[in-house]
């Protein structure tokens, strides 16, 4: 028995195997490398994603694009009402009328202390604002020498009116019958679409 | 050029990739021009006649036809005052009003959202009640009763329906919220069935004289 079994068995099977053994084959058996293809995987950015969000923003912003003649921004001390007209504002002098200020063409003309006009300012049984029949004045004198020049320009009188929602009837009845004094008979009241 | 036989292998690769770069400055030009013009907010307007006491007369066609209803809106600190060349219209109850309002103001509760900081309208009968403070509030408080008025307004159109204009009156103190409220009611209205209704679009604004 003993002996068949030294005849399997290796002598050396217990010996330590020589290290070299699982060092990687010398240079025949490796893969060549291939030399650039790296370098273009790198600059190739994977912006196609980024592309598509800029794409959904693009249509959004086209979506809400507008050529209103009556831009603004609100404020604390311009909020307009919401109504429901559907009639498309023009391009006319704008008076806005905040809870701080009256502004006329985007110039301030009048300001306001806790939404009165100081009595200092009016005249002719409290109704008329003179600082902002100035403004309105000479807003009247550019519109009506422009027709006078070009013909294609006509003086019709138009006033937009852009009031905060707490603007009192009181400040309304001055700064209308100014603007009528000013030669302005048609008003448009502006206010905030309501989505329906 | 023929390509080296090395060359050939990785040809297909490259060329998979679109060069996004010059479409990519397009946009991010096209983005800032476009939010510059863009509103978020729809503005439209309201058209309206310079009251009466403006000396420049409106239109000289206008003022011969004298209109057969005459119809006016007060707008109160109490209510709705609609009357016309017979005077004032018996309240929607069918009860003459005699020197109240014909549309009174009620007492309901109101989101908080548009009078952050102060109170709705009418804001002088509202001043006992707390102010709105946050938008998450809900308070009871008087409001004008414009579904009332659209309303009553319908059944006034369908008597006269020739009738377009309207002389809207408020008192000193009235808001302008107010006044465009009731300037969207009387201009159109919804039918039983839904239908839209044309009514009052002729808008001329004057002091009330109570």
């Amino acid at each position: 028995m003993a002996k068949h079994s030294d005849e399997l068995i290796p002598l050396d099977i217990n010996d330590i195997p020589d290290p070299s053994v699982f060092v990687a084959p010398p240079e025949t058996y490796r893969r060549p490398r291939k030399k650039g293809r790296r370098a273009t995987l790198e600059a190739g950015l994977t912006i196609t994603s980024l592309m598509d969000a800029l794409t959904i923003i693009l249509v959004f912003l086209l979506k809400s694009y507008s050529n209103s003649p009556v831009q603004l921004k609100q404020a604390d001390d311009l909020k307009l009402p919401m109504s429901s007209t559907e009639v498309i504002p023009t391009d006319s002098t704008a008076v806005v009328i905040t809870l701080n200020d009256i502004v006329v063409d985007d110039k301030p003309a009048v300001r306001l202390d806790n939404g009165k006009v100081a009595s200092s300012d009016l005249s002719s049984g409290d109704l008329l604002i003179e600082p902002l029949m100035d403004k309105l004045a000479d807003s009247v004198g550019v519109q009506k020498r422009l027709a006078a020049v070009n013909n294609k320009i006509e003086f019709k009188g138009i006033m937009t009116i852009v009031a905060d929602r707490q603007v009192n009837f009181n400040l309304l009845t001055q700064v209308m019958y100014t603007a009528g004094q000013a030669e302005f008979s048609r008003f448009k009241f502006a206010a905030i679409k309501k989505s329906q | 050029m023929a390509k080296k036989p090395t060359e050939r292998r990785s040809f297909t690769e490259e060329s998979l990739d679109v060069n996004l770069t010059p479409m990519m400055n397009l946009i991010a030009m096209l983005i800032p021009c476009l939010l510059l013009s863009a509103a978020f907010v729809e503005i439209a307007v309201v058209n309206v006649s310079a009251p009466s006491m403006n000396s420049a007369p409106d239109d000289g066609k206008k003022r011969l036809d004298v209109p057969a209803l005459d119809l006016r809106i007060t707008i109160s600190e109490r209510g709705y005052i609609v009357s016309g060349s017979q005077g004032p219209f018996p309240t929607p109850g069918g009860q003459p009003t005699g020197n109240g309002p014909t549309i009174p103001v009620v007492q309901q509760k109101v989101s908080c959202v548009p009078y952050v900081g102060t109170w709705p309208p009418p804001r002088s009968k509202n001043s006992d009640s707390p102010k709105c403070n946050k938008s998450a509030d809900a308070g009871v408080y008087w409001v004008y009763d414009t579904e009332a008025l659209n309303k009553m307004l319908m059944e006034i159109k369908t008597q006269y329906p020739e009738e377009r204009r309207v002389i809207i009156a408020a008192e000193p103190g009235t808001e302008y919220d107010t006044i465009i409220g009731v300037m969207d009611a009387s201009r159109d209205g919804r039918g039983p069935e839904g239908e839209h209704r044309a009514l009052f679009d002729e808008v001329l604004l004057a002091p009330a004289i109570l």
